[in-house]
């Protein structure tokens, strides 16, 4: 009889520890964190929210989150833009280049390393060995740089290579998933990359019945934004990039 | 090119000036007035006419063109934030996803939070109200928000009573708003007392003072 009330003792004990795994786990998995677009002005990684302004970076330490806490400023330079981190990199779009940190001390970036181009407005995107730039020249940008899309190999992040660029005629948001590499052109719509050979890009698809701000790729669906809707495609197969609805921004 | 055309019409004044006064000057004396200084006074003349002339329409005519205007609130407008019913996207910001929701904001207005538990059929839940907000983050069920220059932190597991849980002064240097970014023309001039700018409009401004 002893045996029986041990035993269901045990499994008692071990559903409370399942359940309590489960909920650890729960609590310590990435997803917990929301994902941005390419035009994005912060960024959390783990328990920091890194911040950009005109000039300098602003770290707070959200360990507690409902109560950051500021940790440090870094001054960047000149026209800071965006922000996008990749493991323990940031990767910072401004209007005269990109900068690099290191953030393997998360409240002290180190070596901005720069890649440097002529003025316009640049977002960028990157993962382990390539970052993903555009540029565009015009009007409301302080350019008259031609427009287009920069691949940077960044496996020696200490010395930025650019290894392939392309004319785009108004190239805006970016992101990538997959060896698909989605590029916003504004009233021209969206093209689809295959970046397999980054200095080869081959276009898969080019959606020009849209009008394009940025994107969010994830797990096969892609979000794109214009100022008119919200779109979704799927891109899961990439050889049949289909769209799956339309939000229109007007009630 | 102000400072040049200033000079000029004083020193086309001046010239004018001394014509004037040798004009009145030599008139009692003889009536046979040289003839050199008459020329010269009617150029002179003349070419002040012209100067002021093409000043006129700057000082006195409203010189109209289209720009932007700043929106001024009081700093208790500014920091109400609250949640509420779905509406339009009229001026799309930035986007933001933590599946199943995606977060559409308004430029300077706060962002829609669109259900999209269904892809093929997202709809719009909410929309929060944090004025100048450009930029959001979330972790958890925390919302990272700036606000008119401060970062919010609102507790959003609840959407139809989104609350702030934390505000840090100053994330971002009021400088920032003292001209619009990411934009080339003219705009209205900043006046601080006027309250804290949340936005910029298109508007039609009468001889702007304020251009980058």
């Amino acid at each position: 009889m002893n045996k029986i009330y041990f035993h269901i003792w045990a499994i008692c004990c071990l559903c409370f520890l399942a359940a309590s795994c489960q909920k650890d786990s729960a609590s310590e998995s990435p997803n917990h964190i929301g994902e941005g677009g390419s035009m994005a002005r912060f960024t959390i990684v783990n328990n920091y929210l890194y911040s950009v302004d005109n000039t300098t970076l602003h770290i707070y330490n959200i360990s507690q989150a409902n109560q950051p806490v500021w940790a440090a400023n870094v001054d960047i330079g000149r026209g800071i833009e965006t922000i996008f981190s990749y493991n323990n990199y940031l990767f910072i779009g401004s209007t005269d280049g990109m900068y690099i940190y290191d953030i393997s001390n998360p409240t002290n970036p180190a070596n901005g390393i720069s890649f440097e181009h002529a003025t316009s407005c640049d977002p960028v995107v990157a993962n382990d060995s390539l970052a993903f730039i555009t540029l565009r020249g015009g009007g409301d940008c302080n350019s008259f740089v031609e427009s287009g899309l920069y691949i940077v190999d960044i496996t020696n992040i200490n010395n930025p290579q650019e290894i392939y660029y392309q004319y785009m005629y108004s190239p805006y948001g970016l992101g990538y998933d997959n060896q698909l590499l989605f590029v916003c052109e504004g009233s021209h719509g969206l093209s689809v990359f295959d970046y397999t050979d980054p200095q080869n890009l081959i276009e898969v698809e080019h959606i020009t019945d849209i009008n394009t701000r940025d994107v969010i790729p994830q797990d096969g669906n892609l979000l794109v934004v214009g100022p008119e809707a919200l779109y979704q495609y799927s891109y899961a197969n990439p050889d049949s990039i289909y769209q799956i609805s339309t939000l229109q921004y007007d009630l | 090119m102000e400072a040049t055309s200033t000079l000029l019409s004083a020193l086309l004044a001046y010239q004018h000036y001394r014509c004037t006064t040798l004009l009145f000057l030599n008139l009692p004396k003889t009536k046979n007035m040289s003839k050199i200084p008459a020329i010269l006074l009617a150029c002179s003349g003349l070419l002040l006419l012209l100067v002021w002339s093409a000043c006129i329409p700057e000082t006195e005519e409203p010189n109209t063109v289209s720009g932007l205007q700043p929106v001024y609130v009081t700093p208790a407008e500014a920091h109400h934030i609250y949640a509420g019913p779905p509406r339009d996207i009229v001026k799309l910001g930035k986007i933001y996803t933590k599946p199943p929701l995606i977060y559409l904001n308004e430029s300077g207005m706060g962002v829609h939070v669109v259900d999209n538990s269904n892809p093929s059929n997202p709809h719009r839940i909410a929309f929060i109200n944090i004025p100048g907000n450009q930029d959001i983050a979330i972790k958890n069920n925390y919302l990272y928000a700036d606000n008119a220059g401060d970062l919010v932190t609102l507790d959003i597991s609840n959407l139809e009573n989104v609350v702030e849980v934390n505000r840090i002064a100053n994330l971002y240097p009021l400088t920032q708003s003292a001209y619009p970014l990411d934009y080339n023309g003219y705009f209205e001039c900043v006046d601080s007392t006027k309250g804290i700018i949340v936005g910029w409009i298109p508007a039609t401004l009468e001889d702007p003072k304020c251009f980058r």
